[in-house]
This record gives C-alpha cells, sequence and structure tokens, in this order.
C-alpha cells in the first residue's frame, strides 16, 4: 500500500498553486465545485490555480467561484467564510476579506474581533454574527441571521440587527425584518463545513446544527435536555449534507424532531406524530 | 513502444499486483479472526466500523452495558452486524449517503405499552405581554401544536386553549410586529399547564415600516372595558354589498344603536353622533360623509370605501383621549396601505355602487407602497327602491396614499382623501324645494414617522379638511352655503419604559365654519326646517392641547394606565382639563375584570356659537364616565363580557326646538333662542351583555344585548325628558359560518326598542299631535334581518368573490324619523315618520388580481 501510495504521489500532475502573495490566513474546508485562486484579479486563465480542500490561502490571494461552485474556508480566529457561485474575494489580513462579486456569508465565533467585510459599495463589521453580504447591481445587500453588524459607507453607517435585511444604494439604505432561517440561506448551509461528529455530545452537534440553518433549537422538556448533553455520538456523517446529519443523527438517538417556522423542536421518539 | 517500455509497464503491474494483495490479505484474516464476544456492543461497532461500514450509533441507544454474548457467525460484516444488534432489541437501518443508522427495533418499539386513545385531553391557559412593557397584548394568534384552532389573546392578554392531546406540546405566539415566541410544554390529561409568554418588537426599529401593509393588530388599550375591534377580514364580511356601507359594519357592533337604514349616524350610549368622535388614520373629522347639509333628516353614507379600510375600533366610556376632545365614544379607522409586494388590481360592483382599487410597491426595493382607489355610485343613495322621502342623492369617493420609507428609521406617509355628493331632485313642481346641490370634502394628510434607539416612536402629522356644500331650489336661487375649513399639526411620541408605555403629544390647530342662507330661502311651509336653514354665521377658531397617557403594568396581572388632557380653545374662557384612568385586573385563569373612570370635555363647535344669544358665554360640555365589566373567556376564541356603565353629563348644548309645543294649552310656536345654552344636564345608565367568538374558521360572531336609559334635564325649563337617542333595549347580533375559505354565509341581526320622535308630542286618536312633554312618542321597535353568502373563485389568474345579499329578510315595515311639519289649525303633526329599507336583494362581485 505504502508502495502504491509513493507512485501515486510520484505521478500525481503538479497542481501547486499561483504563488500566493502573504502570509496564510484560511484553509479551505470545503468545496462544491471547482473554486480557483489567483494573486491578481483579472489573472485566473482557465483550468489553473484550483482549490483543493486543506488548501492554505494567503493574504491578498483572490478567490473565484463560477456558476456552478461554492467554496467554504475557515479563518484563523475560527471564522468560517463562505462564497456564493458567481463571487469573488480575498482576504486582506485575518479577520478582514474584500468582496467584488457575488456574495459571501460570515459564521464568526462570538469572540472573536469585528470581522469585516470590505466591498466597493460599503464595509459590513461584525462581532460574533452570521451575514450574508451580496453584491448587486449597484449596491449591497447585508442580511443579518444573528448578532450586529454594521454597516459602513463612508463617514455614514447603518446598523443592523439580527433578523434585518439592509439594501444599500446610492439612495440610502433600506432596512426590512428578514427570517433567520428559509430557503434564502439554504446556500450557506449546502457549502458548510463537514460535521464530526465522532465523540460530540448530541447538545453540540444540535446546536451546530441548528446555528448552520437559523433555528432555534428546544427540547421537549429540560430532563431530554440534559440527556442530549451527556449523549454521545459515535461515526461519521462527514459527507452529508446537515439536515441529513441531523436526521442520522436524531434516529440513532431514539429521538423525533419537528420543525416550525423556524423552531427546531427535538422530542422523545415516542413523541413523534 | 520497446522493450525497456514494456519491461517497466510489466514491473509498475507487479507492484501495483502485490500492493493490492497486500490490502485484501489482512482484511480478510481481520474479520475471520475478529472476536466480538464477550466485548461491548459499542466496542463491536467500532470494530465494525473500522472494516469499512459506516455506523452511527449514539449512547442512549447503544447503552455501555449491552454487552455481545454469542459470536456472529455470517460471512459479511453487514450480516454481522444484524446479529450483533437483533439480541438487544435493536437493528440497523439504511440512511443516507451509505450511512447505516443503529435503532431501536420497530419490532420493539411496538411492544412498549401504547397510549389510550380515550386518555383524557388538558387544557393550556397563558398570558402574553409586551417584552418591555409588560403590558397584556391582546389579539396575538397562539396556536397549540395537536389542536386545529387557534387562539386569540383576550383584552387581558389572556388565552385559553382546551382539548390539547396529551403528551408534549408546542405554543406558538404570533403578532405581527413582534418576533414569533414559541414554548414547549407537557401537557398531563385532566390537568391545566399555565404558561407566560413575553413578544418583543420584532428585530429591528424598522419593523413596523415595512410590515405595515400586513394585517395588524388593532389598537388596544387595557383597561378601555368598551371597546370592540375590527380586522380587514372581518370588515370584509361585514360591510355589504348593497351600498358597500363600512360605517354599517359599525352599526352591527355591541353598544352601537343604530336604527335608521339610511344613515350613517349613529348613537352609543344614548350620545348622539355629534359626540361621537370619528378618526381616520389619526385625522378627527366629522366630515367625511356623502350626504344633504341643511336638510334635517336625510340619508347618509360613510366617504369611504371599506376596501381600503385595515382595521376599526370602537371605544365608549372613559378611554385615552389622543386626538381630540370629545363627550362620547371614538370610533378609530385606519386605512390600510398599498402591497410591497407586486401590483396588485381589485374591482368590486355592488348593489349600486362600483369601486376599483390598484395598489403597488413604490421605489427600489419596495421601500414604499401606493394605493389609489375610487368609487362611483351606480344608482341613488337611499335607492329608489326604498320609496324613502330622503332626497336622494349620487355619490365618488377617491383615496391616494403613498408610504415611503425615506431612511432607515424615517417614514414619510401622504394620503388624500376626498368625495362628492350631488343632488338631483329637478323634477319637483315648487320652485322654492330642494332642485340640486354639492356637498364636497377633502382631507390632505402628510405623516413623518421617526424611531430612535429602535424604542423611541416620534410621530408628526400635518392635516387640512376642506369641506363645502351648496344647495339651490328648483329655482337655480342659492339656498344654503357653507363649508368647514381646518388645518392640524400634531406630534405623538411613544417611549417604552420599563412595565410600561409612556405617551404624549401635543397640537394646534385652527378651524372656520360658515354658513351662508341665500335669498332662496323656502317659505315656512316648507318641509325643510327652518332652524336649520336661515341663520347664517360665518367664525373660526383656535385650539391647542397635549395629552399624555402611561399604561403602567402594576403587577403582572394588574394594569394601571391614567392620562390627562390639555386643552385650550378660542371658543371659551378656561381650558379644559380632560382626565382618565383605567384599571385593568386578570383574576384568575380566564377572568378579566376592567374598570375605568373619566371626565370628558367636548367644545361648542362654531355652528353652536354662532346660534347663540350675543350675552351666553358657551361652557364646553363634560361627561363623568365609570365603566366596570367583567369578562370571562369560555374556550379557545369564546369570551362573554358583561358591562355596567353610568355618565353623568352638564353643561350639554340643547339643539333648537323646531317646531311648537303646549304650554298650559296654548301652542308655542317660535323658535327657542335659548337653544345654545349649556342648559342639560344628564345622566346615561346600563348595563351590556355580549357573547362572542372569533374564529378564521367555522363559526364567528357576537351576540349584545344593550339595556340603557339616558336622561336629559333643563333646569330652566323645569322640565326632564328622554334623551333623542334613548334606545332602552337593543341586540346586535352577527355571525359568519366558514365552510371553507372559499365559501361562508352570514347574518346580521338589529333589533330593539326604538328612539323617540324629537319634539313636544303626544299620540292621540290614531294620530300625532302638538303635546306639553318632550320625547314623549318613540318610534315602533325595529328590527332587522341580514343574510349574505360569498362564494370566492379562481380563473383569469385572479380570484373572484360573488356575493348575494339579502337585507331586511323579513321585510319589516321599520320606520325612522322624518322632516315633519304641524298642522297650525290642528296641532297634528304629520311626517314625521318615514318607512325605511324594504326587502332587498343585492348581488356583488369582487374581482383580484
Amino acid at each position: 500500500l505504502a508502495s502504491l501510495v509513493a507512485l501515486a504521489l510520484a505521478l500525481r500532475p503538479d497542481v501547486r498553486p499561483v504563488a500566493p502573495g502573504g502570509q496564510p490566513v484560511a484553509v479551505v474546508e470545503r468545496i462544491d465545485g471547482t473554486p480557483r485562486r489567483s494573486a491578481h484579479l483579472k489573472a485566473l486563465p482557465e483550468g489553473e490555480g484550483r482549490l483543493s480542500v486543506r488548501d492554505a490561502i494567503h493574504a491578498g490571494e483572490w478567490i473565484a467561484t463560477d456558476a456552478r461552485t461554492r467554496v467554504a474556508v475557515r479563518f484563523s480566529d475560527g471564522t468560517s467564510v463562505r462564497l456564493d457561485v458567481g463571487s469573488r474575494a480575498r482576504p486582506l489580513a485575518p479577520g478582514v476579506i474584500e468582496l467584488t462579486a457575488g456574495a459571501v456569508y460570515v459564521d464568526s465565533p462570538g469572540e472573536s474581533a469585528r470581522f469585516e467585510v470590505r466591498t466597493p459599495v460599503a464595509t459590513a463589521r461584525d462581532v460574533g454574527t452570521q451575514f450574508e453580504v451580496r453584491l448587486l447591481d449597484g449596491g449591497l445587500r447585508l442580511r443579518v441571521r444573528t448578532g450586529t453588524v454594521e454597516l459602513g459607507n463612508g463617514p455614514r453607517s447603518v446598523s443592523a440587527r439580527d433578523g434585518t435585511e439592509v439594501t444599500l444604494t446610492t439612495a440610502g439604505a433600506v432596512s426590512r425584518p428578514f427570517a433567520a432561517h428559509g430557503p434564502e440561506w439554504d446556500w450557506t448551509a449546502g457549502i458548510s463545513p463537514p460535521f464530526d461528529i465522532e465523540g460530540l455530545s448530541l447538545s453540540v452537534f444540535l446546536d451546530r446544527i441548528a446555528r448552520e440553518h437559523g433555528w432555534a433549537l428546544q427540547y421537549a422538556d429540560s430532563a431530554l435536555a440534559r440527556e442530549a448533553s451527556s449523549t454521545l455520538l459515535h461515526g461519521s456523517v462527514h459527507d452529508l449534507a446537515p439536515r441529513e446529519a441531523l436526521d442520522v443523527v436524531i434516529t440513532t438517538s431514539g429521538l423525533s424532531h419537528r420543525l416550525d417556522d423556524g423552531v427546531l423542536l427535538v422530542l422523545r421518539g415516542a413523541e413523534a406524530r | 513502444m520497446n522493450e525497456s517500455t514494456a519491461s517497466s509497464g510489466a514491473a509498475v503491474a507487479l507492484v501495483l499486483a502485490a500492493a493490492l494483495a497486500l490490502c485484501a490479505v489482512p482484511a480478510s484474516a481481520q474479520t475471520s479472526t475478529d472476536k466480538y464476544a464477550g466485548r461491548s456492543l459499542a466496542e463491536a461497532l467500532r470494530l465494525l466500523q473500522s472494516h469499512g461500514l459506516r455506523i452511527v450509533f449514539t449512547s442512549t441507544v447503544v447503552t455501555p452495558e449491552l454487552r455481545v454474548d454469542v459470536e456472529p457467525r455470517a460471512p459479511t460484516a453487514r450480516r454481522r452486524l444484524d446479529e450483533l444488534l437483533a439480541p438487544h432489541g435493536l437493528e440497523a437501518r439504511d440512511g443516507p449517503g451509505e450511512v447505516i443508522q443503529v435503532v431501536r427495533a420497530t419490532s420493539a418499539a411496538r411492544e412498549r405499552p401504547r397510549q389510550s386513545p380515550a386518555v383524557a385531553s388538558g387544557t393550556i391557559e397563558g398570558l402574553v405581554v409586551h417584552a418591555d412593557t409588560r403590558l397584556p397584548l391582546a389579539g396575538v394568534v397562539v396556536q397549540v401544536d395537536g389542536v386545529t384552532v387557534d387562539s386569540l389573546t383576550d383584552r387581558a392578554g389572556r388565552f385559553l386553549v382546551r382539548r390539547v392531546p396529551p403528551g408534549t406540546r408546542m405554543v406558538r405566539a404570533a403578532a405581527t410586529g413582534f418576533a414569533v415566541v414559541v414554548r414547549v410544554l407537557e401537557v398531563k390529561g385532566g390537568t391545566t399547564v399555565t404558561v407566560e409568554m413575553s413578544l418583543s418588537p420584532a428585530a429591528t426599529t424598522h419593523t413596523e415600516y415595512v410590515e405595515v401593509s400586513e394585517p395588524r393588530l388593532p389598537r388596544h388599550d387595557p383597561g378601555v372595558s368598551s371597546e370592540t375591534s375590527l380586522d380587514r377580514r372581518e370588515w370584509e364580511r361585514l360591510h355589504g354589498g348593497l351600498a358597500d356601507q363600512p360605517m354599517r359594519v359599525v352599526h352591527a357592533l355591541p353598544r352601537v344603536s343604530a336604527v335608521d337604514d339610511f344613515q350613517v349616524d349613529f348613537a352609543v350610549r344614548g350620545s348622539p353622533f355629534r359626540h361621537v368622535e370619528v378618526v381616520v388614520d389619526g385625522v378627527s373629522t366629522d366630515w367625511l360623509r356623502h350626504t344633504v347639509y341643511g336638510r334635517g333628516a336625510t340619508g347618509s353614507i360613510g366617504m369611504l370605501t371599506g376596501q381600503v379600510l385595515e382595521d376599526a375600533t370602537l371605544r365608549a366610556g372613559a378611554y385615552p383621549h389622543r386626538y381630540g376632545d370629545r363627550l362620547g365614544a371614538q370610533l378609530d379607522l385606519t386605512l390600510r396601505e398599498g402591497s410591497r409586494d407586486r401590483f396588485r388590481l381589485r374591482g368590486a360592483v355592488g348593489g349600486i355602487n362600483a369601486t376599483l382599487v390598484g395598489e403597488g410597491p413604490l421605489g427600489r426595493s419596495a421601500r414604499g407602497s401606493w394605493l389609489v382607489a375610487g368609487r362611483q355610485s351606480l344608482l341613488e343613495w337611499p335607492d329608489e327602491r326604498a320609496q324613502s322621502t330622503r332626497t336622494p342623492f349620487g355619490f365618488s369617493d377617491w383615496l391616494a396614499k403613498a408610504v415611503y420609507d425615506v431612511h432607515p428609521g424615517q417614514q414619510a406617509v401622504l394620503s388624500v382623501l376626498g368625495g362628492t355628493s350631488n343632488i338631483d331632485a329637478e323634477d319637483h313642481p315648487s320652485p322654492t324645494e330642494l332642485g340640486d346641490g354639492t356637498n364636497r370634502a377633502s382631507v390632505v394628510n402628510f405623516a413623518w414617522r421617526s424611531t430612535f434607539e429602535s424604542a423611541v416612536v416620534l410621530k408628526q402629522r400635518i392635516y387640512l379638511v376642506r369641506h363645502s356644500y351648496v344647495n339651490k331650489t328648483q329655482s337655480g336661487q342659492q339656498w344654503h352655503r357653507g363649508g368647514n375649513d381646518e388645518i392640524v399639526y400634531r406630534a405623538d411620541v411613544a417611549r417604552p419604559i420599563p412595565h410600561g408605555l409612556l405617551e404624549a403629544g401635543a397640537q394646534a390647530g385652527w378651524a372656520a365654519s360658515r354658513l351662508d342662507a341665500g335669498p332662496g330661502d323656502p317659505p315656512a311651509s316648507s318641509r325643510i326646517p327652518a332652524a336649520s336653514s336661515n341663520v347664517g354665521f360665518d367664525g373660526s377658531s383656535w385650539t391647542r392641547s397635549s395629552y399624555a397617557h402611561f399604561a403602567w403594568a402594576a403587577t403582572p396581572a394588574i394594569t394601571l394606565s391614567p392620562g390627562v388632557r390639555v386643552t385650550k380653545s378660542s371658543l371659551v374662557r378656561n381650558p379644559t382639563v380632560t382626565r382618565w384612568i383605567l384599571g385593568q385586573w386578570a383574576l384568575a385563569p380566564g377572568w378579566a375584570l376592567d374598570a375605568s373612570a373619566g371626565l370628558t370635555y367636548q367644545m361648542p363647535n362654531l355652528r353652536y356659537l354662532n346660534r347663540g344669544a350675543p350675552s351666553l358665554e358657551p361652557r364646553p360640555e363634560r361627561a363623568r364616565h365609570l365603566d366596570i365589566a367583567i369578562e370571562r373567556r369560555l374556550a379557545e376564541s369564546v369570551r362573554w363580557q358583561a358591562t355596567v356603565f353610568t355618565r353623568n353629563e352638564s353643561d350639554v348644548l340643547r339643539d333648537p326646538e323646531v317646531h311648537p309645543r303646549l304650554v298650559d294649552a296654548v301652542e308655542v310656536p317660535t323658535l327657542d333662542e335659548s337653544c345654545c345654552a349649556n342648559a342639560l344636564q344628564g345622566s346615561s345608565r346600563g348595563i351590556e351583555l355580549m357573547v362572542e367568538r372569533r374564529s378564521s374558521t367555522g363559526l364567528s360572531g357576537w351576540a349584545a344585548y344593550s339595556f340603557g336609559k339616558t336622561r336629559y334635564t333643563d333646569a330652566s325649563r323645569a322640565e326632564t325628558f328622554w334623551a333623542d337617542f334613548d334606545q332602552r333595549h337593543a341586540l346586535n347580533l352577527f355571525g359568519v359560518y366558514r365552510f371553507s375559505d372559499r365559501t361562508s354565509v352570514g347574518a346580521t341581526w338589529r333589533a330593539g326598542t326604538n328612539f323617540p320622535i324629537p319634539g313636544y308630542l303626544e299620540a292621540r286618536n290614531g294620530g300625532l299631535f302638538v303635546g306639553h312633554r318632550r320625547n314623549q312618542v318613540r318610534l315602533p321597535a325595529y328590527s332587522r334581518l341580514d343574510v349574505r353568502a360569498d362564494r370566492t373563485l379562481e380563473s383569469f389568474g385572479g380570484r373572484v368573490t360573488l356575493s348575494v345579499e339579502v337585507l331586511n329578510v323579513m321585510n319589516r315595515v321599520n320606520v325612522g324619523i322624518a322632516n315633519g311639519s304641524v298642522r297650525p289649525s290642528t296641532g297634528e303633526a304629520v311626517g314625521f315618520t318615514d318607512t325605511l329599507l324594504p326587502r332587498s336583494l343585492s348581488a356583488g362581485a369582487l374581482v383580484r388580481f
């Protein structure tokens, strides 16, 4: 087997990335399609600079996704950044990313420093939040799932709280409520980092899956919540979509669940109707 | 290919084959040599995982004490897994992505004791409050999974859900403008679970700006015991097809007295319509009605189509006076905003009018909305089928409303509302009779709403009201010309504070009123009342006022809401101080006690002042109110309420006497010049009972009974008499049954004893004659039953609702008050009554795209 691996490595084509321009600031966690990277914004010739899982992303290095590609990267501070299809972005420094096309979704842990998404229209800054920034034709749309995001545009700034969508154009900012869950967020879950459940408690897993979908997690009762924290998961759901992973874990825990308007209710198996 | 290349290829093939062999041998060897017996089941499963099975299991199903006693014999890993699990009542089930899930076996699940299907159900009762102010929230939709009927919180914020299947239940409370709250409860059969839920305003301060196109909760003031609200859906079911008469909905509300089919006016607890404040989108005005001014008893219809109304709230007794000073009830109407979703068009054709409403988003990203509505009469009102003596008129009205979010937290609203009614009575043979006339009114209303720090809301509004009318005789001479103008600026601010909400506001306004009695005044023998026609006037006044209202949740069960309004008018010498206090006590689950008291004032209007004798100094009318109500919620959406009320009035203006009276057997014929003195002291007392079911499915409606006595005393003339709108018994029933979301039938029945015929009349020898005592003769009892059926169809990409309505199904001959006269020679009073609407069939269609 070792000789086979050695042979494979010897025959492997050279897929070294374009030389990065700065310090490594993030690592690729998941890809869906063929994302590419380049040291220059427009220098992305066909077939070159393909990204792979676990590739390091360096400061100043552009990442581009086409119409069928999404990519998730994790910054050194733990922040997960996901690029939607048709996006172009580059990390400028730890905790700072520049977006020139498409959309990014940011999921940063609560303890992190402020994460910034800079765009030609405005800069979005957050503290411990989940949000999406999407460039529009002549504007920018910010959707805040949790936490608070400050959208700065020169001397002016707009603060958006969770459950808010702000559309920023030259005419000004328009805000409206926006659900933290729903099909508009599906693409972010589809490219979410894989779940490693081995040895994980059920409650931690459910917290993660609920956060991934913007759901509120509720247990049927406090006893069940305690049981969930002491229930350990074994195995792998590595390549499953988050909802599939949820179904598997819930089933193997002898429980059931219900989704109602953004609430993930975990029930005992006998209570499933 | 040369020899060396061939030998290299063979070498590579050998290496690959060797590698494959090395990989294969250990796998089979491990499988055959692994020992499972004696291990824990979890260890055994991990062993199988190492063989490539994607097994997922948890410590709750595969518990640590489970051990493998018998060595599996199956040749494959997958079948050995089945052998390992079976003794423990477990099984392997295929999942997504080749995952194998370890679960409890179905057969084992069947062996668990089953819940008896006959097990008793439980009850959930609770309280929904505002998370910031702790004030109870009424009208919140409460849903419990497993229960098909939704509940609404009552005025005390309480709800009750019966027949809840036992088990874990999710209770969901939702209201527009608030974030949804879900609680999970364990319900046991035969027991009641109590829950309190706090609703927070939706995520941002901007919420209210963008959801205004959605149905909203009517404003609710805790402690206003005599308050009834209707939302848009209920309104649409009630407003009727014959005349798209929005006020007809109000006529059917509890505690409302309306016994004239042709008039928009109504009385509440014996108070005349002039004591009722009508507020439309924050504008308090009396002039939004189609009618014939200067004509005495006549027909009238609201200057609004029911298609543009969002909700309505009727308050009586003591309530917060945010808009103005009135002695009696308040009808608060909200006009809806256009859709921010897409362009929509709806057209309605009813018995006597057609309505067209267009609406849609405004600006990019739906930052605003627009709505334009127009209504045109097709037939005159009152309908000629009624054969009424009222002067018929045609009408048209329109509304344009635009809402725009200028900036997050800043919203502008502009609306223009108006209408015209036209009289065309040129077929009368007498040249001095009313020939034609026009009545116009319009309201321009601009509001700006600012939100600060997610909580403080400042609303500023400036509005202009213009009203004018002109009546001409058959010969074309001007008989009447009059009008009213008003311009008002008002600012209101609301700020949540711990356990309460503080509101305050101030306004300043100028009003003018004029009447020009022209040379074409009809002779005394005319049926047009002289008192309302031959006195001209022209005047204006300034009014400044401010108010404060504080709703305080003293405890989770008790809410107290005091308030005060100070008004200074150029019409009177001293300012008035209206004050009120409202209390609500949630006595027990399902029970609420409301009590309210207040002192209210109403300024004399310009018309009364100009009629008065110059030596009289006018004073504001005033009233003291006390209401006590107890309310019990019986089921999910059913409640009853009993209210006792008392109102004492002082300095009430007395209307001029139009007709003569007998004094010591001598007929006194002329107009009483003391009409405008604050001559009347009055009292009104009564009890009101109501049972109500509000539900989006099945039966919905109410049954309300009122008993009241309203009496006035004029000390200057040493006489006491029943009020013009004194109605002893009143029954208002409304019900609609929804068979489906497309089919419904409804009925409205209003019945009761009737009002006195105003004047000094007495019944003798089968006729009416001038008498000694005022308001001694009453109209016969009133009863009217209307039924309606609606059916909605979907076609041509839209929805068509067809409605058939029969008014006065029993074809009862109801009688209203008309412009009568007294024959000088005999003292006989003739023409004082008029027959009202006969049985009428009406069909309508509402088309929506």
